[in-house]
């Protein structure tokens, strides 16, 4: 009798666990599937528009506006610097002479034809004006940091509310509240169909694939780039995962993460995407798998 | 009692409670903040790659500085990953080595990859030639080697120095760096002189090995390189040989009652598989280098040859006609678990097996028509490659990745290579006719 209640207990427990364990899941599946939430949140834009885009475009535009202008001009100063970074030759060859090369790249933006290296080369002081550039990116970082807080701060104002007990009145809040859907765009793409696979059909055309290797699962390289509003780079992309781990990194997954890196790069700017989405797109990660190319 | 029940259920509760907000935790971080694309279509053509002349003082040195240009460039196009740029394009003409590239320059005409380099003959004689493979994308040095060499083995560097530049763009070991050896031919039909020749893979320096008086057939090189085996009928009398390049010296691999052909090295080099024919039979035998010693493999009375080794030594493929028609099969290297792996319409002849491992290259005859393909050594997965009146004798490069053959058009054989993907497919520059190519390891 005991021991056929504890075992009609125990088998109870189980099952309870089961179905806490699993019907969450079940409800969750949709989660693991990151391109269905797209039709979802283009759902919520259509939604919202009404309330929402009265009050905040005159903002982001404003913002959108400065930006472009100083960003394009960082960016070309931006981006001579990482390729600081000369790799020394592993076997012979020494790195170039830093000091020369840092004032040859930096005044080649500014007159790209026309310069010559050693001219350039000797225009030490150009160096020094350089490190301001980044004091003006601050400067957009902070405008960014404001529309940041600006929305932190809409998104706080539906918080308070729902405090309020009255289940009528959290309900009609959240009819209101346009800013709660909207704001959630990090559990989906928030971008729709059409506009993902622009970004999926621009960046084919930019990445060559990898000619191949025994494994090609070792090809997989996953990217992580941060886009200006103009659709240009913030930092160089980087590398967040390679299909071989850090102590079976091979000569194929370098080039294959190069390749990717390329693409990438070559890609700039991704200024066809909707500026009114911003926050929707400027965070990327790509991963590319050529196994379905290379046919294996 | 009753509390041993309730502490029962109170634990399955407590249970159910946490376990569910751990589960939570682990949904709610597959989130994040980053928006997920996966690509996995892309274009495959050839990446454009700009390599400026290498730079010179002196008259000798630009003029060195030009050629080892023109053959990176060679080696680079036709392997057919690659698009170098025509020079005229070139916005800048890199004039000092040690200086950074204008890389905005070289982005202007679409070039991804740039090599720069130097040419400088040294006082002691030799002659130091370096170079620098820029990513222009990324403004970033990609790889900068420098070689010491005597002045008459700058064609050397230029191939190493195109591996190099493969390796790194590609991740394949390159193949640049390495040596064919094939039958020269020359005379009327009926008075065929076939002489072993070796050349660079490009086809410079052809040297003649044989003199020319006794035929010779199927050359296989050694993994050390250093030597080649063949058929070579001497007195009428055909024999397996070796020969040593460095030194010429030649010698008979066993001296056999009947007829012995189709030689091939074992991955170590230190065995030779080949055929055995005596009345009308032949079966494949597997002779050690060291003790000089046979082992017979197979035993049927139908036809088996062409064999070769796995890269690990541990398989065998080879063809025989024992099913009635020529048909490819794998075996254990002792000759065990013999089993049939070429099923499709036609016959099927001198496999190869890839140095990666992962294919065999056939010959497959067809209606009348010749084609060079690749299998899985499961025999699934068949690629025919090329297509003509005459197709054969597939050889390897050593990264697995090209394949040489040679092709009758007329009256005339030449040698052809075919990338693996079917693409690519060019001839290579030969004096006269040529045919049996065999593709050398890279260089050591």
């Amino acid at each position: 009798m005991r021991f056929g209640f504890f075992i009609s207990l125990l088998f109870h427990g189980v099952i309870l666990m089961f179905a806490v364990v699993t019907l969450p899941n079940a409800w969750r599946a949709d989660d693991e599937l990151t391109i269905l939430p797209v039709d979802l949140l283009s759902i919520d834009e259509i939604t919202n528009v009404a309330a929402k885009v009265e009050k905040k475009p005159p903002e982001l535009e404003e913002i959108a506006e400065l930006k472009p202008k100083p960003v394009t001009a960082q960016k070309e100063q931006q981006a001579p610097p990482p390729p600081k970074v000369i790799a020394p030759a592993k076997d012979a060859l020494p790195p170039l002479p830093d000091p020369k090369k840092k004032p040859e790249k930096k005044p080649e933006p500014k007159a790209e034809e026309r310069t010559e290296v050693t001219q350039l080369a000797k225009a030490k002081p150009r160096k020094k004006p350089s490190p301001p550039t980044p004091k003006r990116q601050e400067k957009d970082f902070n405008l960014d940091q404001i529309a940041a807080l600006l929305d932190k701060k809409e998104k706080e104002d539906p918080k308070p509310q729902p405090k309020q007990e009255d289940p009528l009145d959290d309900f009609l809040n959240s009819l209101e509240v346009d800013e709660a859907p909207r704001q959630a765009t990090g559990l989906g793409t928030g971008l729709t169909m059409s506009e993902l696979d622009a970004i999926r059909q621009h960046i084919r055309t930019c990445w060559r694939v990898p000619a191949g290797a025994a494994n090609p699962e070792e090809l997989v390289v996953d990217i992580r780039i941060q886009l200006n509003k103009d659709g240009t780079l913030t930092t160089p992309p980087q590398v967040t995962k390679t299909g071989a781990s850090s102590f079976n990194r091979n000569s194929f997954s370098q080039a294959a993460a190069d390749a990717a890196v390329r693409a990438v790069q070559r890609c700039q700017p991704y200024d066809f995407l909707p500026t009114d989405k911003y926050e929707r797109w400027n965070d990327i990660t790509f991963t590319f798998n050529p196994a379905p190319m290379i046919g294996r | 009692m009753r509390i041993r029940v309730l502490m029962a259920m109170s634990a399955v509760l407590s249970l159910t409670l946490l376990f569910p907000a751990s589960v939570e935790q682990a949904f709610a971080q597959r989130g994040g903040d980053t928006l997920h694309i996966e690509i996995n279509q892309g274009i495959i053509d050839p990446m454009p790659i700009a390599i400026a002349d290498f730079i010179g003082q002196s008259p000798d040195e630009i003029q060195k500085g030009q050629t080892l240009a023109q053959v990176v460039t060679n080696n680079l196009r036709n392997s057919g990953l690659f698009r170098p740029i025509d020079p005229r394009a070139f916005i800048e003409r890199p004039n000092d080595f040690q200086a950074l590239p204008r890389f905005v320059d070289w982005r202007l005409i679409d070039a991804e990859a740039l090599l720069t380099g130097q040419v400088v003959l040294q006082d002691d004689g030799r002659l130091r030639i370096e170079f620098r493979l820029w990513d222009v994308l990324r403004e970033q040095q990609l790889i900068g080697l420098q070689y010491f060499t005597t002045p008459e083995n700058w064609r050397r560097v230029a191939h190493l120095v195109s591996d190099a530049i493969y390796e790194r763009l590609t991740g394949e070991t390159g193949y640049f760096d390495t040596r064919i050896v094939y039958i020269h031919e020359s005379g009327p039909a009926n008075l065929r002189r076939k002489r072993l020749a070796i050349m660079d893979q490009d086809g410079a320096n052809p040297t003649y090995l044989t003199d020319g008086r006794d035929l010779v057939l199927t050359p296989r090189f050694s993994p050390t390189a250093q030597e080649i085996t063949y058929l070579a009928y001497q007195n009428n009398k055909p024999r397996v040989y070796l020969l040593n390049i460095e030194t010429a010296q030649q010698e008979i691999v066993g001296d056999f009652p009947g007829m012995t052909f189709a030689p091939r090295f074992s991955p170590d080099g230190k065995k030779i598989i080949m055929s055995f024919e005596r009345d009308g039979n032949s079966d494949i035998y597997v002779m050690d280098l060291a003790r000089r010693r046979s082992t017979r493999l197979t035993r049927h009375p139908a036809i088996d040859t062409g064999a070769t080794y796995s890269p690990d030594g541990r398989r065998l493929t080879f063809e025989s006609d024992r099913s009635q028609f020529q048909q490819i099969y794998v075996m254990n290297a002792d000759g065990t678990d013999v089993k049939r792996i070429s099923f499709g319409d036609g016959r099927y002849g001198t496999p190869v097996w890839s140095p990666r491992g992962d294919l065999i290259a056939f010959t497959k005859h067809r209606q009348g028509r010749f084609y060079i393909g690749v299998m899985r050594p499961d025999g699934s997965g068949e690629r025919l490659l090329t297509e003509s009146f005459l197709d054969e004798g597939p050889t390897w490069s050593p990264n697995g990745r090209v394949l040489m053959f040679f092709r009758q058009s007329g009256d005339t054989f030449k040698l052809w290579s075919v990338d693996l993907t079917g693409y690519n497919l060019r001839q290579i520059p030969t004096q006269g006719d040529a045919s049996d190519p065999a593709w050398s390891p890279l260089i050591k």
